[in-house]
């Protein structure tokens, strides 16, 4: 064992504590020596796992996993400025290693992943469900957040608050996006009150709850708008999992020409890329400009372009966009998805082109269009948000162009508006990252 | 109704009754290459085109001494694989698996069954297993998968198939011939590999965290326990 008392620290270490600290006075200024002590355990927590797991308990085991996602956000987040990946390279770090204000560590993604099981080669049937337990666990933990934000008892991010009509509509559409989980999975037992204390309270039958409702809502600020913004930020990737999940199960029986399963699949891809744009719309319907503009540059580096289950839902329908490219380049984190833009990789656009003209392939063709309406819906949202929120001529966040980025290529669809399929667009180029960039499946434990 | 991989017998219904639909995970395939020279093959070329529809979920599990791994790797890359984009790996680097195989051996489904060989196919989450392999280790993998996901009530293991060579045609971009990795890049490869195959190995213990403390007791009654070679 490398010492039992750094084992013991990481075991007994005051999860409750932190939480409230950085609910309290924003994530971004949190008390360094504990951010520092954090980013240290982090790399103990590697050592421990990687040398002396085999001396470990079952249950010690668990919660070093868990303390790993924890810790390696502050770890990550422990340089507030943006790593390149020269000096990532330099010093013998990979491309999931590049520290800084990155998307994933701003959102603790790894952990939303943990608890939607997409971190292991899970079915798509549980990723779907698991997608919906988280929808429904987040907008009714958010709306609970706001009707005490509404009823003044509630303690942390409470700067900046809208206006009671603007904070009325936010429930209202939270209880809208609530309902349409009902009936799509069983709900998940709620999550306690207040931040359990140890990370093994994070293992116990709640543990999905807690650690949705808990560890993974921890803004920058205390603006009450940036809750908003991580909340959404949750709600689009746990949906975007589940659609991806059922797109790529979709491609598997086209290819074995099992058109009944592929339409279930793109039937239930729709109905959760419904529930996503619900989520973007609560953003987009409640939260003042201003607002968020009270909260951006805490958020660094961070930016959409690097959330890969977008990215990597796009490229299964679609094919990597050759306007793309370039952003998927220099988000180093993510570059492998580059590695699709060949000519044997068939997304689902290649695959609809190839489905019989008889009732069941045109009930492929039905769902696939009931998808593609959906997504195309999400998308125009997507881009009005950004010309709204984002000044003209402003870049986004992570060095795209913000708006004219999203431009480019947000009318790339499976149809067009008369419902015939779209060619799928060709480049005899292809688009290799750097050599240093491995493949990793979509549901890996590096997610 | 549950499958993990490959196509059942064909079903065609106008409307599923409500949870007919089969759950399947990503499609993951494991070549198993053989250690004799076998020169440009149809297996090469499957490999290659794998490798580039399903990124990230093709590994070839090449022989453990150096020389034939130097001359599986020129033979793949011929073909036009890619480090990049295929895991090799060899034997050795599955030590991570000790403790999932300890697991394994644990439930004790299948008796005179390599459990390192078995937590391999778990571990890779193998849809597909092509080329040669021991037949009594696939169904002891499929009896441990079986076995664990009817008590978790969940289709999490795969429970992986011996899939034919198909007939390829070259792939589409045509013949791309990778230049086979240097002694220093290939170390760096296999140690890339292996991480990920403990962080798999990881994943897969979770799993069985879930399982109640007398499930080998259970396991060993039929229907899962693994009698001979074709069982599973």
């Amino acid at each position: 064992m490398r010492t039992t008392a750094a084992l013991r620290a990481l075991l007994d270490f005051d999860t409750a504590d932190y939480i409230d600290h950085a609910r309290s006075v924003g994530r971004d200024r949190l008390d360094p020596a504990l951010r520092a002590w954090m980013a240290e355990a982090y790399e103990d927590v590697t050592v421990i796992l990687a040398l002396d797991g085999d001396r470990l308990s079952r249950q010690e085991r668990a919660v070093l996993r868990l303390a790993e996602l924890v810790f390696q956000s502050e770890w990550k987040l422990a340089l507030p400025e943006g790593e390149s990946p020269e000096q990532v390279a330099a010093r013998g770090g990979g491309p999931l290693d590049r520290r800084g204000k990155r998307y994933q560590p701003y959102g603790n993604v790894r952990l939303l992943n943990h608890a939607l099981g997409t971190r292991g080669h899970a079915p798509d049937s549980a990723v779907e469900r698991a997608c919906w337990q988280a929808v429904r666990a987040i907008a009714s933990g958010w709306r609970a957040y706001e009707q005490r934000t509404v009823d003044g008892t509630e303690t942390w991010a409470q700067d900046a608050l809208p206006d009671p009509a603007l904070l009325g509509e936010r429930i209202v559409r939270l209880d809208a996006l609530v309902s349409l989980t009902g009936g799509r999975a069983p709900a998940l037992r709620p999550a306690a009150a207040t931040p359990p204390r140890r990370l093994r309270d994070y293992l116990t039958p709640h543990w999905r709850a807690n650690i949705l409702e808990h560890l993974t809502v921890l803004p920058q600020t205390t603006q009450h708008d940036e809750v908003t913004f991580l909340r959404v930020i949750h709600l689009v990737e746990a949906t975007t999992w589940g659609v991806l999940a059922r797109v790529m199960s979709a491609a598997e029986w086209l290819r074995a020409e099992r058109w009944e399963y592929a339409s279930e699949c793109l039937d239930r891809a729709a109905a959760l890329a419904a529930a996503q744009t619900e989520a973007l719309l609560v953003m987009r319907r409640t939260m003042p400009v201003e607002h968020f503009h009270g909260f951006r540059a805490a958020t660094g580096d961070a930016s959409a372009v690097q959330a890969f289950p977008t990215q990597l839902l796009h490229i299964h329908l679609l094919g990597v966009h050759p306007e793309k490219v370039q952003a998927l380049h220099e988000a180093t984190e993510n570059a492998y998805v580059l590695l699709h833009h060949n000519p044997d990789f068939e997304p689902l656009r290649d695959l609809l082109h190839r489905v019989p003209d008889e009732a069941a392939g045109r009930r492929v063709l039905d769902a696939a269009h009931r998808l593609d309406q959906e997504l195309y819906a999400w998308r125009k949202i997507h881009y009005g948000v950004a010309m709204r929120y984002l000044p003209a001529q402003t870049t986004g966040s992570g060095g795209t162009s913000g708006a004219p980025y999203l431009r480019s290529f947000y009318q790339d669809r499976l149809f067009d508006a008369d419902r015939s399929l779209l060619p799928q667009h060709r480049s005899a180029e292809t688009a290799a990252p750097g050599p240093w960039v491995r493949a990793r499946p979509v549901l890996s434990p590096f997610n | 109704m549950t499958t993990s991989a490959g196509p059942a017998a064909a079903v065609e219904r106008a409307d599923l009754p409500h949870g007919c639909l089969p759950s399947r995970h990503q499609r993951r395939i494991l070549v198993c290459a053989a250690a004799a020279p076998t020169g440009p093959s149809e297996l090469h070329r499957a490999t290659a085109r794998w490798q580039r529809q399903y990124i990230g979920g093709v590994f070839v599990r090449i022989p453990a001494t150096a020389t034939q791994q130097h001359r599986v790797l020129a033979e793949f890359t011929a073909a036009g694989c890619s480090p990049q984009t295929t895991h090799f790996y060899r034997p050795a680097d599955l030590a991570a698996l000790g403790p999932l195989a300890r697991r394994i051996a644990g439930l004790r489904l299948a008796h005179g069954c390599d459990p390192v060989r078995t937590a391999e196919l778990l571990v890779l989450g193998a849809t597909d297993v092509v080329g040669p392999y021991p037949p009594q280790d696939l169904a002891a993998a499929r009896a441990v998968a079986r076995c664990v996901n009817t008590h978790i009530g969940e289709d999490w293991l795969v429970r992986p198939e011996a899939t034919p060579i198909p007939g390829t045609s070259p792939p589409a971009g045509g013949p791309q011939a990778h230049r086979a990795p240097t002694p220093g890049e290939l170390d760096d490869h296999f140690a890339d590999t292996a991480r990920a195959l403990a962080a798999e190995a990881e994943s897969r213990l979770e799993i069985l965290d879930q399982l109640p403390p007398d499930t080998g007791t259970d396991c060993r009654a039929a229907p899962y326990a693994v009698t001979g070679p074709g069982h599973g």
